[in-house]
């Protein structure tokens, strides 16, 4: 009994959620009764995590010396998990129909959706300035592509999605100039306001955004012959390349002088400004890199629905965006991925658990994430890696002992422990 | 002569961070324990952890209680109050309320009013300035404010951390002479920490040097005046 | 003349919700420096409780004081299980933790009281017709509002400024090291805080809902109100928020009729200026008092 209490659970947990997740699987496939309903996506809850902390940590025991051997190797490591992880996405829209949940197209928005995160990766986990109006640019455009293309004038699609980045990141740029002044949650609130407004303001304006009624697209796009008349497939590989393509942006600017730049920004703004940061440039840099981002993606997701409307883009896409960053990882590339998953595929799976009330699983699992695990995902995954480097220990070391027997030591001969 | 505080192999840590290895001292009932060091040495810390601001364990008594895992409401309540570094007084309220708020935990109405008048004989400045914003007041009028508000909730036992910081000597000598006169009266018993030691020593009884977290040298005051060791490194002559 | 004494006095109402709820906000902003973007959903929900209470065949006064003290006992609940365990949290944290209060709230409210709009009664012995005053149509439940909102200052006013534990509370939001020392109990007096924000924020609810329907989006759009009213007032000051909401609610009611551009729907628009307009000039706000960071 002694021993389970000296085990050191915050460090270890995962693995004993393994353990629990396999044992709780099996049996609660076939309970449905209320809340025991609960067990079943629980139990896989823990499964993946134990599984994901158990794979890092051996990676981190065996992989770790490569690594740490010499920054190319390191550099050859992430390259190939990454080429792992977009291998993964190649070939998905194939297996699709076997993992529950998942298609082919929910996967598309789910990549236009790690377009808007990696963006607010970039502004938010490197840069420290919260913004929860992204989903405005997103809607931006989107409505850019709808107008430019099919209402007001007739440009090719392909032509409104390189406009769409550009204007909706000259946008982000400016709104970054008065932004600089907001500090904090008075930024989370200027941004949130900015999101509210944007439905009202696309209900308003009929004649240019057709008002309540939206745009409609339906079979107005063409793809260019890529894949024949499989739209669908087109426009993933397409989201595919595109979302790869930033993330690859991102990581790039996070490994560079800017990148250290924008870290110093966020950890202490004063001091960076002292060592000769320019931080104005720099933080409404990342406004328009972040808005132009969601841009793109509002594009290409109006292109994918084929329809865009004022309800679509209510404040809550922006709120759902942002905690899905938030989970994934907010300060790092490989969350991005996570957080855009886990923005389009939880809802669903959160409906499936309980139909009625799917955001109120996602605020409970945000919740849960706050406490347990605060850099997210990936945070979890480094942590874990590090503590693999570390050394694994089960037990906590022997401090509860001597604790208890009080040591009447002499005053200068104390103990050599190590804090 | 019992001891109203007692410490055995105190240690304390900030986090995973330990920074006091095991010291053991005590404060007599009705004495003045003077607790020096320089910098960093952990005497704040201590005072801190006697509070239960901090994680802390070993063995630290009160009038025969534990203190080890209370909130510092009860310490409080236990009858232990502390003058903080930098006075912690309520610099947007008046001298009033302030001392209303060092009497937070009592009830009786009557006892608080006699002790507020009481508070002003020894301070007669703060009666002058009863209904103005502390914030207002010199370091030194701030400084009797936060040793009148400790005392409102009529503790037994009075920490003091570094209560001369920042203030000219002639004030200083005056809040140490209303210090002794306190527990010469009241029989507070007091732990002070400091870093004028010339001061500390003639005011306290017995005193113990700290250096890095651990106890370095102790004794009674007149044995560290003495004590050529401790006048070269902190008396200065 | 009279429409625009009418549109004063339709602006006043809607400013004195407005107020209410940005008094919820700033209570909250002071007592544990946190800006709880759940605010809005919670009185929401607590006005749907209300609801309940008035279908189950409860007197209008019974669910309306009802509702206000349940909505006391959440702000508490939600304060120790959610904010308290996560004090010194960076920023983010703290911000997500709240927004998962908005989508907790707001998701609970659409299961059990499903998206459909409800009819909210205005408050028992308030008539309905509005009294002519020479030529100006004032509504009762405007005046009612109004003086609602004049009453619970005064009684905050009271409780903050003349009781030991109004004191108590002051005196940890100002300087919770040196509450801490004189006994208080810090986390219990900001779980107060958050009691007493809560019930102004119910309040806020329970009066607004009569006169927009009840459905769980309805307070979204005054949360943004009542974040510019705040702002605009300064989120460390009561009567600022107030004040602010006043403001608020004046320039929109005149703004959103004067001005073509704006009308009812771009009025949110307005809010939103106003809001980055004072951050950008004076971020304090009228009332509140500049913050002075240590770096």
């Amino acid at each position: 009994m002694d021993t389970v209490r000296r085990i050191d659970w915050r460090r270890n947990w995962f693995i004993f959620a393994l353990i629990l997740g396999a044992i709780l699987l099996p049996v609660s496939g076939p309970i449905d009764r209320g809340v025991l309903r609960l067990l079943r996506p629980i139990s896989i809850f823990a499964l993946f995590f134990g599984i994901v902390g158990v794979l890092t940590l051996l990676g981190a025991i065996y992989l770790g010396p490569i690594a740490e051997r010499s920054r190319r190797n390191l550099r050859l490591l992430q390259a190939f998990g990454a080429l792992l992880i977009f291998i993964a996405f190649l070939v998905a829209p194939a297996y699709a129909d076997n993992i529950p949940y998942v298609t082919t197209y929910k996967l598309t928005v789910a990549l236009q959706w790690v377009m808007v995160v990696v963006g607010i990766n970039l502004l938010t986990g490197y840069t420290g300035q919260i913004s929860l109006g992204q989903g405005a640019y997103f809607a931006i455009g989107g409505y850019l592509l709808a107008i430019a293309s099919f209402r007001e004038w007739s440009l090719p699609w392909g032509v409104s999605l390189i406009l769409a980045p550009i204007f909706t990141g000259i946008l982000g740029f400016l709104f970054g100039f008065p932004a600089l002044r907001f500090k904090g949650p008075y930024l989370a609130l200027a941004t949130l306001a900015l999101a509210v407004v944007i439905s009202p303001v696309a209900k308003r304006f009929e004649d240019f955004t057709g008002g309540v009624q939206g745009i409609p697209m339906y079979g107005q796009i063409n793809t260019w012959g890529i894949f024949g008349d499989d739209y669908e497939r087109f426009l993933y590989y397409f989201s595919l390349v595109a979302a790869a393509a930033m993330l690859l942006i991102v990581w790039n600017i996070m490994h560079s002088r800017l990148g250290r730049a924008l870290i110093a920004i966020r950890d202490n703004e004063v001091a960076a400004a002292a060592m000769g940061v320019n931080t104005a440039l720099y933080k409404t840099t990342a406004f328009g890199i972040a808005a132009a981002f969601a841009g793109f993606a509002g594009a290409i997701n109006a292109a994918t629905i084929q329809f865009v409307s004022p309800d679509q883009y209510s404040v809550l896409v922006s709120i759902r965006v942002f905690v899905g960053a938030v989970i994934g990882g907010v300060a790092s590339v490989l969350g991005a991925v996570v957080g855009g998953l886990f923005t389009q595929l939880i809802p669903d799976i959160a409906a499936g658990i309980s139909d009625a009330a799917p955001d109120a699983i996602q605020a409970v699992i945000l919740v849960v994430f706050m406490y347990a695990m605060r850099g997210g995902f990936a945070g979890f995954v480094e942590q874990t890696w590090r503590y693999g480097r570390q050394g694994v220990q089960l037990l906590r070391p022997e401090r509860a002992a001597e604790e208890r027997e009080g040591r009447a030591a002499a005053p200068v001969t104390s103990s050599q422990e190590q804090a | 002569m019992t001891n109203i505080l007692e410490a055995k192999g105190l240690c304390a840590a900030y986090g995973p961070r330990q920074v006091i290895w095991g010291i053991d001292f005590a404060v007599p009932e009705g004495g003045i324990v003077a607790m020096l060091g320089a910098n960093g040495a952990g005497k704040t810390t201590t005072l801190r952890a006697i509070m239960g601001e901090l994680r802390a364990w070993g063995s630290l008594t009160f009038r025969g209680q534990s203190l080890l895992g209370r909130s510092t409401a009860d310490i409080v309540k236990l009858g232990v109050a502390m003058v903080p570094e930098g006075r912690g007084t309520f610099v947007d309220f008046t001298v009033e309320e302030n001392l209303l708020l060092g009497a937070y935990t009592r009830r009786d109405k009557d006892g608080i009013r006699q002790d507020i008048q009481r508070m002003y004989e020894y301070f007669p400045v703060l009666g002058q300035r009863r209904n103005q914003r502390a914030g207002s007041m010199s370091g030194g009028e701030q400084q009797m404010l936060a040793i009148a508000r400790a005392l409102m909730a009529r503790p037994r036992l009075l920490l003091l951390d570094e209560p001369s910081l920042g203030l000219a000597p002639l004030i200083v000598q005056e809040i140490f002479q209303i210090l002794e006169t306190i527990n010469r009266e009241d029989g507070v018993s007091m732990l002070l920490v400091e870093q004028d030691a010339v001061r500390a020593l003639r005011l306290a009884s017995y005193a113990y040097l700290l250096e890095t977290g651990r106890v370095a040298l102790q004794g009674s005051a007149a044995e560290l005046q003495a004590s050529e060791d401790v006048r070269r490194a902190y008396l200065g002559y | 003349m009279t429409d625009f004494l009418q549109l004063v006095l339709a602006g006043a109402a809607d400013g004195s919700i407005y107020g209410l709820l940005a008094l919820a906000l700033v209570l909250i902003y002071r007592s544990t420096h946190i800006i709880n973007f759940g605010q809005g959903e919670m009185a929401m929900f607590t006005t749907y409780l209300a609801w309940s209470m008035l279908n189950a065949g409860w007197p209008y006064w019974g669910a309306f004081f009802g509702a206000i003290a349940i909505g006391f006992v959440l702000g508490l609940v939600v304060h120790r299980i959610l904010i308290h365990p996560i004090e010194g949290a960076p920023e983010l944290t703290i911000v997500i933790v709240t927004l998962g209060i908005y989508l907790f709230f707001n998701s609970i409210a659409l299961w059990i009281y499903s998206g459909v709009p409800k009819i909210f009664p205005i408050p028992a012995g308030v008539p309905k017709q509005s009294w002519d005053v020479g030529g100006v149509f004032v509504v009762p439940l405007h005046v009612t509002i109004f003086a609602v909102l004049l009453a619970l200052m005064l009684v905050l006013f009271a409780f903050f400024r003349f009781t030991k534990l109004g004191l108590a509370m002051r005196a940890s939001a100002a300087q919770p090291h040196s509450a801490l020392l004189v006994g208080i109990s810090v986390p219990m007096m900001m779980g107060l805080g958050w009691g007493i924000a809560a019930m102004a924020g119910a309040v806020a609810g329970l009066l607004s809902a009569p006169i927009v329907v009840l459905e769980p989006n309805f307070m979204a759009t005054i949360l943004i109100f009542a974040f510019a009213s705040a702002t605009l007032g300064g989120f460390d000051s009561p009567v600022g928020a107030v004040v602010g909401g006043l403001i608020v609610g004046e320039v929109s009611a005149l703004g959103g009729r004067y001005i073509e551009f704006i009308g009812t729907d771009l009025q949110l628009l307005l809010a939103f200026a106003l809001i980055v307009a004072v951050l950008l000039v004076r971020p304090a706000g009228l009332f509140g008092r500049p913050q002075v960071v240590r770096v």
